[in-house]
């Protein structure tokens, strides 16, 4: 994804249009939420989060994590994790880890889930690795710090390993706003976005508001 | 909200208002600005750190079209209103958002802009929504003539006639706004990107800066057009005059959703308000120049109520009453109002819950504000909100905790019948044509499936229901794994916690919703004044009436002159 082909756009739009998009391919408004805030993050610290987001919902979403154990997360069917519900089910656990590596087996887009482990690392004032074949990921103090890069972006895979470790590795910095979508992903996501919205009817039309002349 | 300002202040404890009895709809639509709202706090600041404003580009026709810079210079930082004049069909002269072409067009600019970003601009502001901005504009508006003042007020000076109060009062501006987007939209600066800088913490500062800049392009643009006609027999308008005229802006369902989607933000708000209100309950006696001050501001309430005009048949009785009230204030005031009582205004305000309607209550809470700037000021500094730090659910809290929260703080939505039809009438939803928010009938009109997650009271309900059925394991986190659907809901009880305002305690989708009441409510805290509903569901108002301009700050305190 070149910056060719790509827009600047605010964290407000990005963040708003990955809520309506995610809600609009099915997700309830409160994982739409977490959504919005995932891909603004990305976004923020210079990855594609758009292009992740639209990847996943043009694709199978994938499931919910089966908690076997609160280390040891897999699939219930032969589908992969979404990391959506993967991301905040971690996020909502936080506190309730006890320092062991958390293991998830089979994950969807798993750089989408990135943004959910640096709440967690913000909320345990810890730092949080994810390690999966060929990606290599610190967030610490609520920042994406890449190591290992070459299947950042993978469609799945077979095993991402959380590990928690002490913060202060890095120094944190300001936050950065906005970042680039390329044009045809937005628009994309613009469409999916158009089904949380209702088409015209005269009668939608005579409830928009002005029922007397706004002209003087 | 962690503010210092806000800090613990035991003595005002017993004089609070409770949320069960603010965060009524009835009582949020009968809201007054205070001297806490926000355009007041922007002038007082401009005041204490003494701003200085200039107008380096003025290059305007005689109709009108052109492009003018307006500047606000700070002591870190300047901030440029760029506006640009066009000239307007009237037959193409609409408020609602549909519209696509205005008389002027504005951006305001973070810095002074050169020639270069100007020209940027100018292709891309006059477009509105079909523009681009860049990082560095905080802020895209636009505004329309008044048909009934403008070109009026152009003819009079031409002449070399000066105008006069019944001239301009039944309008009260020149030109009105007919939107003012921030927060980075169509690319402009993010509100995380700017709301570290002191001077535009507050919320809407960078809008209100707009506004009131426009304002002042509005007579600069009369008294030019007016020169260009009549040369040297044109009159400038009085200055006393000037001060009458406000910026209209025209606002509809756009802005109620706002107050439901920003719960923390909503919170500071109301807590700023009330805990002003419960200082002033305190004060164990009335100060002379507190008295005096508190006179001022009714005859200035008085004064307002004469002239704030409505058609629409709710607000005409609620003016009824306001009128009435302000009567029975300055009555009380001057007879039984026992000022050696052990806390007078307290009592005062006792009296005031007894007699006085919402519409009248409210108003003596901003007038019994006014004059003590020095206890209740800095609460101005209190109502931004971090609401990045509260979107992280609690999954590690029992649910049992969860129930307790929701029984204690929406026992005002549990008690609902929502299986009834008028408990669910309505319903939000965006406009795919407009992508504006508007309000259906539930089984009248098509679309209800795509309803917008406003209806906060029957979201509470549904959740209390999964949540008597829930027999997993008894953490948020465990019930949110398999009830995703619940989420919106759950973070917003957790916010609840800490948020004792943060809710609209009524059923948002009731067949009586009035939805004029969000909007009072907001633009209150804007420091909107003439609230003038044009039907259930879209309102005029007028911003900066009786405020200073640029060119008239000085050594005044602005803040204490409304």
């Amino acid at each position: 994804m070149t910056s060719e082909t790509a827009t600047l756009y605010s964290s407000s739009e990005i963040e708003a249009l990955a809520v309506k998009a995610a809600r609009g391919a099915g997700f309830d408004w409160g994982m739409a939420e977490e959504a919005g805030m995932a891909v603004r993050r990305l976004t923020e610290a210079g990855l594609p989060g758009a292009g992740l987001l639209l990847a996943l919902l043009e694709a199978d979403r994938g499931v919910a994590p089966d908690l076997a154990s609160l280390t040891r997360w897999h699939s219930p069917s032969g589908r992969a994790l979404c990391p959506l519900l993967s991301g905040s089910t971690l996020s909502d656990y936080a506190t309730l880890f006890d320092g062991s590596d958390v293991i998830l087996h089979r994950l969807g887009h798993p750089a989408l889930i990135l943004p959910f482990a640096a709440q967690v690392a913000s909320r345990l004032n810890q730092s949080l690795r994810l390690v999966w074949r060929g990606a290599d990921v610190i967030v610490d103090q609520g920042q994406l710090h890449p190591i290992r890069t070459d299947t950042l972006l993978a469609m799945a895979v077979d095993k991402v390993t959380v590990s928690f470790e002490a913060s202060g590795l890095f120094v944190a910095e300001p936050r950065q706003t906005g970042g680039f979508a390329p044009v045809h992903v937005w628009q994309r996501l613009d469409q999916l976005a158009l089904a949380t919205t209702v088409p015209a009817t005269g009668s939608s039309r005579a409830n928009a508001g002005a029922g007397n002349p706004d002209n003087d | 909200m962690s503010c210092s300002a806000l800090g613990p202040n035991p003595g005002t404890e017993n004089f609070r208002r409770t949320p069960d009895v603010v965060m009524r709809l009835a009582r949020m639509g009968s809201f007054h600005p205070t001297r806490l709202s926000f355009l007041r706090a922007m002038l007082r600041r401009y005041q204490d750190e003494q701003w200085s404003f200039d107008r380096p580009i003025w290059a305007v026709d005689a109709k009108g079209v052109g492009r003018a810079v307006y500047r606000a210079i700070g002591p870190e930082r300047t901030y440029s209103l760029v506006a640009f004049g066009h000239d307007l069909p009237a037959g193409m002269r609409s408020d609602r958002v549909i519209a696509t072409a205005w008389d002027a067009t504005f951006a305001l600019f973070d810095g002074t802009p050169t020639t270069a970003d100007i020209d940027r601009l100018q292709v891309n502001v006059p477009l509105q929504e079909a523009g681009r901005l860049s990082r560095s504009e905080l802020v895209l508006s636009r505004a329309n003539r008044s048909v009934r003042l403008f070109d009026y007020v152009v003819d009079r000076l031409a002449q070399g006639q000066q105008l006069h109060c019944k001239d301009i009062d039944p309008v009260g501006y020149l030109m009105r706004t007919t939107a003012v987007y921030g927060s980075g939209k169509f690319g402009a600066a993010d509100r995380a990107s700017i709301a570290g800088r002191p001077e535009l913490s507050g919320p809407f500062r960078a809008e209100m800066l707009s506004v009131w800049l426009i304002r002042a392009f509005t007579v600069d643009l009369v008294e030019h057009m007016a020169q260009a006609r009549g040369g040297a027999r044109a009159a400038r308008m009085d200055r006393s005059l000037r001060r009458r005229l406000g910026v209209g802006n025209a606002t509809g369902l756009g802005m109620a959703p706002f107050v439901v989607r920003h719960p923390v933000l909503l919170n500071n708000w109301m807590m700023a308000r009330e805990e002003a209100l419960a200082r002033v309950r305190a004060q164990s006696s009335v100060a002379p120049a507190a008295q005096a001050g508190m006179r001022t501001a009714l005859a200035n309430a008085i004064e307002n109520a004469t002239l704030w005009r409505s058609e629409h048949p709710i607000q005409i009785k609620k003016l009824d009453a306001l009128r009435s009230d302000l009567a029975t204030i300055d009555g009380h005031l001057d007879t039984n109002w026992d000022r050696a009582a052990p806390y007078p205004w307290d009592s005062l305000w006792r009296w005031g819950e007894r007699f006085l309607s919402m519409e009248g209550q409210e108003q003596l809470l901003a007038v019994m504000l006014e004059p003590h700037g020095a206890l209740v000021d800095g609460l101005s500094d209190c109502m931004d909100a971090d609401e990045d730090a509260y979107f992280a659910i609690d999954g590690a809290m029992p649910l049992t905790r969860l129930r307790a929260i929701l029984d204690e703080r929406y026992d005002w939505a549990l008690k609902v019948d929502y299986t009834a039809a008028a408990a669910q009438a309505r319903f939000w939803y965006v406009s795919e044509e407009k992508l504006e928010p508007r309000l259906g009938h539930r089984g009248a009109d098509a679309g209800a499936e795509r309803e917008q997650p406003l209806a906060i009271g029957r979201a509470a309900a549904l959740l209390s229901q999964e949540l008597h059925k829930w027999s997993g394991a008894p953490i948020v986190a465990a019930f949110l794994l398999a009830h995703p659907e619940h989420r919106l809901m759950v973070r917003r009880v957790q916010i609840a916690v800490r948020h004792p305002f943060a809710e609209v305690q009524d059923n948002l989708i009731d067949s009586g919703i009035l939805p004029i009441d969000l909007l009072r409510c907001k633009l209150s805290f804007f420091g909107a004044t003439r609230f003038d509903p044009r039907s259930d569901l879209w309102v005029r108002i007028s911003l900066f009436q009786g405020m200073p301009f640029p060119d008239e700050m000085g050594p005044d305190d602005p803040g204490d002159s409304p």
